[in-house]
């Protein structure tokens, strides 16, 4: 138990409350793994999405989540990474190290706080994985074909997964730390 | 008129020429790479065209890349060029995609694993069309797609790599071997029971269909001596793996096992050859979880009484994982639940349920440096458990046992359970370092209705290869070799078991 609980306080997320905005805090979170980071430096962009939600308490389901996308690719000439938000709000930065693109990744994920109660306490919950690029989609597609499609599709690549959570929080205890 | 227009334009080239130093190249044509041209205000695209004709000024390109990515900010946008069909001339590319290696040029397209006569001309054709344009990651996996359809293999990887001009890259396919074929062996040895070995060789054609042939002579595993042969064929389509063996195996019974045996009266349970037939279907629901379901036909030959055959049939039924808890890989979940069942409805004389749980989970300390896995070079703590229980009768090669070269290593399994038994818990934690592991193990072994005793035991193995910092095939033998000893923890008859290698 204990060797479990030093291994949740290394992985555990924080948070700082800007405006209406949760912002995330992960420092110990190095989403790219050994195998991604071989992709990376053989050229390959590699997607991820991450899902950030709050639940009422650390082992239920988030009620609300929000997803962000990124692109992060390594220039092989110079030696430094390029990380594209995909979505929400499209933006994109080039010229970063590993460790600066993983938090200019985490720095971008926010939740806003509407419908949270000031003295609520809550649970904030990341995942991430990766993801192969979405291909472009056959609107003429039905449904069943799309269903056929995916229980054909050969098992794809190992995914590079995680999630971390943090906890309890509440507005009040936040917005007095600011 | 024509001299003093002439001598105009020769003053003017000298004036650059003496002010620059050379003559800027002329643009000759501008693209979009990556998107299509159309996703750009038409004020762009209109600019895009005025820049034709234009000599090209690396100033004014950066200025058109800010306004593309203004319109398109998720995008890494670059401009670069290429040689334009004459001399002084260039073609001004704006790379506009979520790799940033896309503005580079590609310098060539290669293969390897496999040569370009494999492929349709049409298909090389097309994939050298990309020579001379900036990285495209979209049309370069539909080449990769296309290259697995015609060479009927779904594992093709694709890389860039640096070229051999500045600013231009090599677009290289990785095809995996056609055939392969593969030697293995492995051997342990343990102070009561003696030698173990198995060899193995394996052929795979590509990645889906692929033929081994294993040969055994191991006391560790089961409670019997046995040795033959198997003989195993796999095919592989999309998530699903069909496999099947045959194996051929004659049994040799300790005599603790023989005298317990008569003593019991169950001497017509202990069999002298045993063949197998054992299909099954593994399925990859995800890369780290899967399911495999599968029967299992084994026909006994005992000779008490009288010589006569036994068929024993079971359904099988196994999930496994295999994750990691968090994101820098140090601490791994890894098991899996395994079930038998034997009755009335699939014949056979046996009629039973087995059922196991085995959980593993590791911490690595300080991960090893990249390319030592042969030479564990970090810090890791595994923890094991793993969970038995049969109900109903099963015979000899279902029962459990424990006392061999990895599990319970001070003890000698006949002398804890001499015709194995029917409930099993076993514990171990492990630490292994780069010169070392040492681990402490308990477990027990009883049947339904029987009291149980906790066997502890300490011990450890020697990673003799990087202790001696041998040469890198040797330190291989030497570590694998792990010369280990395993002391019982109780208060008479300490006697430790000595050895080497470890699971067959």
């Amino acid at each position: 138990m204990l060797l479990w609980a030093a291994m949740l306080s290394a992985q555990t997320v924080s948070v700082k409350l800007e405006g209406d905005q949760l912002r995330v805090a992960a420092p110990q979170l190095h989403f790219l793994g050994s195998d991604v980071l071989q992709r990376l430096h053989n050229g390959i962009a590699v997607n991820y999405i991450f899902k950030i939600g709050i639940t009422p308490n650390r082992y239920s389901r988030p009620t609300t989540v929000t997803s962000y996308r990124f692109v992060i690719s390594y220039d092989i000439f110079e030696e430094k990474f390029a990380v594209s938000r995909i979505e929400p709000n499209p933006r994109s930065i080039t010229h970063l190290s590993e460790n600066a693109a993983q938090l200019w990744c985490l720095d971008s994920i926010t939740l806003s706080t509407t419908g949270l109660a000031a003295d609520q306490s809550f649970w904030l919950t990341l995942e991430y994985q990766t993801v192969e690029p979405k291909p472009a989609a056959d609107p003429s597609e039905s449904l069943i074909g799309q269903l056929i499609d995916v229980f054909s599709k050969k098992a794809q690549r190992e995914e590079s997964r995680g999630t971390i959570t943090g906890g309890p929080f509440n507005l009040s205890d936040l917005r007095k730390s600011r | 008129m024509k001299l003093h227009a002439l001598a105009l334009l020769i003053g003017l080239v000298a004036t650059r020429a003496f002010a620059g130093g050379q003559t800027p190249a002329t643009i000759e044509k501008t693209e979009i790479s990556g998107i299509p041209e159309d996703r750009l205000s038409t004020a762009l695209q209109s600019d895009l065209q005025k820049m034709v004709g234009q000599p090209y000024e690396e100033k004014a390109a950066t200025q058109i890349a800010d306004r593309i990515h203004a319109e398109l900010p998720d995008y890494v946008v670059t401009s670069t060029t290429s040689t334009g069909t004459q001399p002084g001339r260039l073609v001004l590319v704006f790379a506009v995609a979520h790799n940033i290696n896309a503005k580079y040029i590609v310098e060539s397209v290669d293969l390897k694993g496999t040569e370009k006569s494999k492929l349709s001309e049409a298909l090389w054709n097309d994939m050298q069309k990309m020579v001379g344009h900036p990285v495209d990651d979209v049309a370069a996996d539909q080449f990769r797609e296309r290259m697995e359809t015609e060479l009927k293999t779904a594992h093709i990887r694709r890389s860039v790599a640096r070229g051999s001009d500045p600013q231009h890259v090599r677009i290289l396919y990785d095809v995996p071997g056609k055939n392969s074929v593969g030697f293995s062996g492995s051997g342990g040895y343990h102070s009561r029971q003696k030698f173990s070995g198995r060899a193995n060789f394996a052929y795979t054609f590509y990645d889906f269909v692929g033929v081994r042939v294993d040969a055994f002579n191991d006391a560790s595993t089961l409670l019997e001596r046995y040795a033959g042969y198997k003989y195993g064929a796999w095919t592989e389509y999309k998530r699903v793996r069909f496999n099947a063996e045959y194996s051929s195996l004659r049994a040799q019974w300790s005599p603790g096992t023989l005298q317990a045996a008569s003593a019991a009266g169950t001497s017509a349970e202990l069999y002298r050859l045993r063949d197998t037939i054992d299909p099954s279907a593994k399925i990859t629901i995800s890369p780290a979880f899967h399911i495999t379901l599968g029967v299992t036909a084994s026909q006994l030959q005992i000779q008490v009484p009288t010589s006569h055959y036994e068929s024993v049939r079971t359904a099988n039924g196994n999930a496994d994982y295999n994750f990691y808890l968090s994101s820098s890989e140090k601490h791994r979940l890894s098991g899996s639940y395994d079930i038998r069942v034997a009755g009335d409805t699939l014949g056979g004389s046996a009629s039973f349920t087995r059922h196991v749980f085995d959980q593993n989970y590791e911490w690595k300390l300080k991960k090893p440096a990249p390319g030592t896995s042969f030479t564990p070079d970090g810090h890791e703590i595994d923890f094991n458990l793993q969970l038995g229980r049969i109900t109903g009768t099963a015979p000899m090669f279902e029962r459990f046992s424990l006392g061999d070269t990895s599990r319970l290593v001070g003890f000698n399994k006949y002398d804890i359970s001499p015709l194995g038994s029917s409930r099993m818990a076993y514990g171990a934690v492990t630490y292994t370092n780069r010169y070392i592991s040492t681990f402490f193990e308990s477990g027990s072994l009883w049947n339904d209705g029987q009291s149980r005793v906790l066997h502890n035991s300490i011990g450890g193995n020697l990673l003799l290869g990087n202790i001696l910092h041998a040469p890198a095939a040797m330190r291989i033998i030497l570590n694998a070799a792990r010369p280990g000893i395993g002391i019982p923890l109780q208060k008479n008859n300490v006697h430790p078991i000595f050895t080497l290698g470890g699971n067959i």
